[in-house]
């Protein structure tokens, strides 16, 4: 039986019945998002990601509309390898720290976490997240465990990196990335964070404000409008072999309102550490 | 669904110059490693379907039932046959109509049931391993496969670049013999055909590089004429849609007009 167009129809709407995937990964990219990368996402921005897995991006996305987010993840244990590309929210941030930020998609995130159960452990990694009017990264509904680690996060108009604080996140860890001149902090985190080699620079206010019982370890604050560490509650701080530099005007470089547990190797340039 | 095609090929593209000899081609079918819109500026093909273009007279794209999403077409072929059947390799392991499917295997899709064409594990293949070139040797002739990566099974030595032919449950002569003809031991060929001759064998590779003197991307279609040895570039799929400056072309199919006229006019 040669296979008809007709049949092809017919056997694609029986034959996923019986399928089952070993791996593999599924697929965004810009030419996909016109018409819904896959199952659960509709046309257009946001690519909505409603069942776990891998997902990879294949290409630049940029987003057009000025308020939709460009990535909601809506599913448990989620893992989204940015590839190396970049989430571009068309907005650019002037200054260094930044002092204003415009065009672009005012109104959306980057990525958006959203999915509702304590086992959304999501990991981002690898990618670049610029340019969005609202936060590069949403951890609205982060769970326990999520992981960020690779990224560039940069010119983002309403934090570069947000996790406020719910019933899920207890803990988060970022490494390896970069958080450059948003606006205005570079990293909120209220649940406990562990933060390891990574640069917060040239961000409007405070590098990374941490409310949790947080680790920061082997990271550079530099040139940020506001202090380069703010840890805002009474919880406890590790600070482990961190450079500060330029933060807050060359005043205090860090303020921890709780326990500082000094690790040693923390290094203030141009102003004594607390 | 490919006779249909055919049978509307009219214009044929030009072929790059040097391959004057070979029989012209009416119809090519082609998949990506990427999504991405080949067929126009807005006809999404994912990384599991793959195009038929009739070269001028219109562009479809075919997606085999029942892969999933996350799947990615790593080759196939089309039987030119009373059945037509599809043959394919996937970069995934999959279970379809409960038959596990290894990334070596080589799939038969009827039109209702996948059935194993190539058993890997009971050809010798090793685990790791992955299928990533499916084609005929003539019209209807001995399968021909390449695969990923080196391995080594009856003392026969086959490399990513090499094609060798399957037959009669073991592997046997090397249509290209990567070693032999002295290719860049980094190449990979990830999509083959014979456009139903003897004589040729049209290829891509995974990566750009340089044979003979020809430079080529990932997305470029390499002719070899088995008796000189003799390579030219077939096509610049540059030309055919500006996606694939990001995306490797990883499968292929070719059908030339000889066989045109022997299968709907004589």
């Amino acid at each position: 039986m040669q296979p008809t167009p007709l049949a092809l129809s017919i056997f694609a709407l029986l034959a996923p019945l019986t399928a089952q995937a070993a791996g593999g990964a599924f697929e965004i990219n810009q030419d996909c998002v016109a018409t819904g990368c896959f199952a659960g996402d509709t046309a257009g921005f946001p690519v909505t990601i409603t069942q776990s897995g891998t997902y990879v991006l294949t290409s630049d996305l940029v987003v057009n509309s000025s308020n939709d987010d460009a990535i909601d993840i809506q599913a448990d244990r989620v893992d989204l390898d940015l590839n190396g590309h970049t989430i571009d929210g068309g907005g650019t941030c002037t200054g260094t720290p930044v002092t204003a930020c415009a065009g672009g998609a005012l109104g959306g995130t980057g990525i958006n976490i959203l999915a509702s159960s304590s086992d959304a452990r999501i990991r981002v990694h690898d990618g670049t997240v610029r340019g969005f009017g609202n936060t590069g990264i949403y951890g609205g509904n982060a769970g326990d465990g999520t992981v960020l680690e690779h990224l560039t996060v940069a010119e983002n108009n309403a934090h570069g990196i947000y996790f406020p604080s719910n019933v899920y996140s207890s803990t988060v860890r970022m490494s390896d990335s970069m958080i450059v001149r948003n606006m205005p902090a570079g990293l909120i985190g209220l649940p406990n964070l562990s933060v390891e080699n990574c640069v917060f620079f040239g961000n409007q206010s405070t590098g990374l404000r941490a409310t949790g019982e947080s680790t920061v370890a082997n990271s550079r604050f530099e040139h940020n409008g506001g202090l380069g560490v703010w840890a805002s509650s009474s919880d406890a701080t590790a600070l482990d072999h961190n450079m500060f530099r330029h933060n807050n005007g060359n005043a205090t470089q860090w303020d921890i309102s709780g326990a500082l547990l000094d690790m040693g190797g923390n290094v203030c340039a141009d102003h004594a550490c607390p | 669904m490919l006779r249909k095609i055919l049978l509307f090929a009219a214009p044929i593209l030009a072929p790059q110059p040097g391959v004057a000899a070979a029989p012209a081609i009416a119809g090519l079918g082609y998949a990506a490693d990427t999504g991405a819109n080949l067929i126009d500026a807005n006809t999404f093909v994912a990384r599991k379907d793959f195009v038929l273009d009739a070269l001028g007279s219109g562009r479809f794209r075919v997606t085999i039932p029942g892969l999933p999403d996350t799947a990615i077409l790593r080759d196939f072929h089309i039987q030119n046959d009373a059945h037509g059947d599809y043959l394919f390799a996937l970069d995934v392991g999959v279970t379809l109509s409960g038959t596990y499917f290894a990334p070596a295997d080589v799939v038969r899709f009827n039109g209702s049931d996948f059935t194993k064409e190539f058993d890997a594990a009971a050809a010798g293949v090793p685990p790791g391993v992955h299928c990533d070139g499916v084609a005929r040797w003539g019209d209807t002739g001995k399968l021909l496969l390449s695969f990923d990566r080196t391995f080594t099974v009856a003392g026969k030595t086959i490399r990513p670049a090499d094609v060798i032919v399957f037959s009669g449950g073991a592997f046997g002569k090397k249509l290209l013999d990567a070693h032999a003809l002295g290719l860049p031991a980094n190449l990979n060929v990830d999509a083959v055909d014979t456009f139903r001759t003897k004589d040729y064998l049209l290829v891509s590779f995974d990566t750009g590089g340089k044979i003979a003197g020809i430079t080529f991307t990932a997305a470029d279609i390499l002719q070899l004429h088995l008796t000189t040895g003799a390579w030219s570039k077939r096509y610049t799929m540059l030309g055919f849609s500006d996606r694939w400056s990001h995306a490797n072309l990883d499968g292929l199919l070719a059908i030339n007009n000889d066989t045109i006229f022997q299968d709907d006019f004589e």
